[in-house]
């Protein structure tokens, strides 16, 4: 259980000589919490997780973790990070030998790193490469695997930047709902960047960035209802997602619920709909 | 136009560490056409577009480009550089250049020898169709940009080349929905003529309305190649689920198998949601004014 507070926050790359990413920046995570974070390419999601990770220090304000301001170094023990590009974060050329590399630096006895490494390989669905070379592996692959290596660690607070973008469709529906299901379980922190609104849906909150401004926090059903903030964060509403307000019209669900597939079939549900084909006159 | 023909390939063949990626895997191009190619990851689609464009030598079966054999007798490589070009998935891995105007032009000034006008001109023209902001960053070092900047600007260096196939390897990760939107309105824009397109994508709402066919991979095997309208009404589960088919088509299929809708299988959300209505209308939910 980690909680994360920023206050007034104020962060640039090259100070005095560019406007700052973030200025007298303010928020706060509950320990436990799975936070999305939106917000166009440039608009500081992933300065904000570095900070947070105590990888970039701000130039005013401070940041607590825990309640109090740590230093990078203490900030490891809570926290695992991973970024979007997994090439510059596999360190080692087996698959496995990579996950373990995480758990050999908290020194861990080989017996409990065996275990770990398995079962994170597993939960990524890569066990099966266990021995293969990390240079074989595909993009989505690797991306797997490097969250796999942040899984691993079992820390109370992930930080994962962009962390499915190369994993295609169903597996990253697989890997979003296993992460929940972790997050679930162990209270663990999560604050989650995303591109993507199908992927930030599935939070249980959501804050919009944009040019380092907040400019949303709430539930993520609210943000669907706000269409003009959604448009201008360059975000489009999944499709499914979309339908929404036309079922809220007919009193099915909450205006601010956001709704799925599974939700959708469950409705269709009725006597006459069977999978062999049985037709109904409309 | 540009075929695979029976590939097949494995890294590291015959050490412990040897994996199969493909396995005996044809596909065609033909001109003007554009294909999809999806499957989960590790399935071999990456592998698959860099044997077409000529970056690996596939140990099994042969590429051929214009009825040509890629790999001739005499073990020389038949070149297909400027016609056939790829987009890698990490846009960063093909940089070279200090600035970002040296990166972009470097295939049109040095490679094809053009004017300094002619090739500002045609720089200009396509940064200008994907919202490209090149005056504003031709000094900067490529690797200094963000990564949805980065992705743009090695699809401008390729485009500029005007190949006649282009094999994009992701060409939308790490994008926002409004780039993504704008990525693909080039790519329809850029097909025309006899220009073929290979895209290997995932986000398969953004392509299924307007590429002419698909191709599924599912470990190393090509296990599905069709029309879109094909593959969303395919009543293999496998293919679907090795496909991933997005929601929306999903619920469409499961509307019209209920019999809920006679239609085709749609990938188009307004239509789908028509399908939606009148099955919710049929059921008897109705709209709350109208109760």
């Amino acid at each position: 259980m980690v909680s994360i507070e920023l206050n007034k926050v104020t962060f640039s790359y090259q100070d005095g000589a560019e406007e700052p990413v973030f200025a007298d920046f303010d928020l706060r995570i509950t320990a436990g919490e799975w936070v999305a974070i939106v917000g166009p390419s440039g608009s500081g999601k992933t300065t904000l997780l570095k900070l947070m990770k105590g990888l970039l220090q701000p130039q005013a304000g401070e940041i607590r973790i825990n309640g109090s301001v740590l230093a990078a170094r203490e900030l490891n023990h809570l926290a695992a990070c991973i970024f979007a590009n997994p090439e510059n974060q596999i360190v080692s050329p087996v698959v496995a030998e990579d996950v373990a590399f995480g758990l050999e630096n908290m020194g861990l006895t080989p017996e409990t790193i065996q275990i770990r490494v398995e079962e994170a390989l597993r939960y990524v669905d890569l066990y099966e490469r266990a021995a293969h070379f990390s240079h074989h592996l595909s993009g989505g692959e690797q991306q797997r695997l490097i969250l796999a290596g942040a899984l691993a660690q079992q820390k109370g607070c992930l930080l994962l930047d962009d962390p499915l973008c190369m994993v295609a469709g169903r597996s990253r529906a697989e890997i979003l709902n296993l992460l929940k299901d972790i997050q679930a379980r162990e209270s663990c922190t999560m604050v989650h960047s995303t591109h993507l609104l199908e992927e930030a849906l599935l939070a249980q909150r959501l804050v919009a960035l944009d040019n380092g401004v907040l400019v949303f926090d709430d539930s993520p059903g609210r943000l669907l209802q706000e269409k003009e903030l959604v448009n201008q964060l360059g975000l489009e509403v999944p499709a499914i997602a979309d339908l929404g307000e036309m079922l809220a019209r007919r009193g099915l669900v909450e205006p601010d619920e956001v709704v799925t597939l599974e939700h959708l079939l469950e409705l269709l549900t009725v006597p006459g709909c069977t999978q062999d084909n049985e037709k109904i006159e409309i | 136009m540009l075929e695979a023909v029976d590939i097949s390939h494995t890294f590291s063949e015959s050490t412990p560490f040897s994996r199969q990626v493909l396995n005996g895997v044809g596909l065609k191009l033909v001109p003007g056409e554009v294909v999809l190619l999806t499957g989960p990851s590790g399935s071999g689609k990456t592998t698959l577009a860099r044997i077409l464009a000529g970056l690996v030598r596939p140990e099994q079966g042969t590429v051929r480009f214009n009825g040509e054999d890629l790999y001739g007798s005499n073990g020389r490589r038949f070149a297909t550089t400027d016609r056939v070009v790829l987009a890698s998935q990490y846009p960063e891995r093909q940089f070279f250049a200090n600035t970002v105007w040296d990166e972009l032009s470097w295939g049109l000034r040095v490679g094809l020898g053009m004017e300094r006008s002619d090739v500002s001109r045609r720089l200009r023209r396509i940064s200008e169709d994907i919202a490209f902001p090149l005056a504003q960053l031709a000094d900067r070092s490529p690797r200094s940009l963000s990564s949805g900047q980065q992705r743009k600007a090695a699809l401008v260096s390729l485009l500029a080349l005007e190949p006649q196939v282009l094999i994009l390897d992701e060409p939308l990760a790490g994008l926002n929905a409004r780039e993504r939107r704008r990525v693909v309105s080039l790519l329809q824009h850029w097909n025309r003529g006899d220009r073929s397109m290979l895209v290997i994508a995932h986000e398969l709402e953004l392509f299924l309305g307007w590429v002419g066919r698909v191709a599924v991979m599912g470990a190393g095997r090509l296990i599905f190649c069709g029309s879109p309208t094909e593959l969303c009404q395919s009543s293999d589960p496998a293919v679907r689920r090795t496909a991933s088919l997005p929601p929306i088509v999903e619920l469409s299929y499961s509307l019209r198998q209920c019999g809920f809708s006679k239609g085709p299988v749609s990938a188009d959300s307004a239509t789908v949601r028509q399908q939606l209505e009148k099955a919710l209308t049929h059921l008897g939910y109705n709209l709350e004014a109208d109760t």
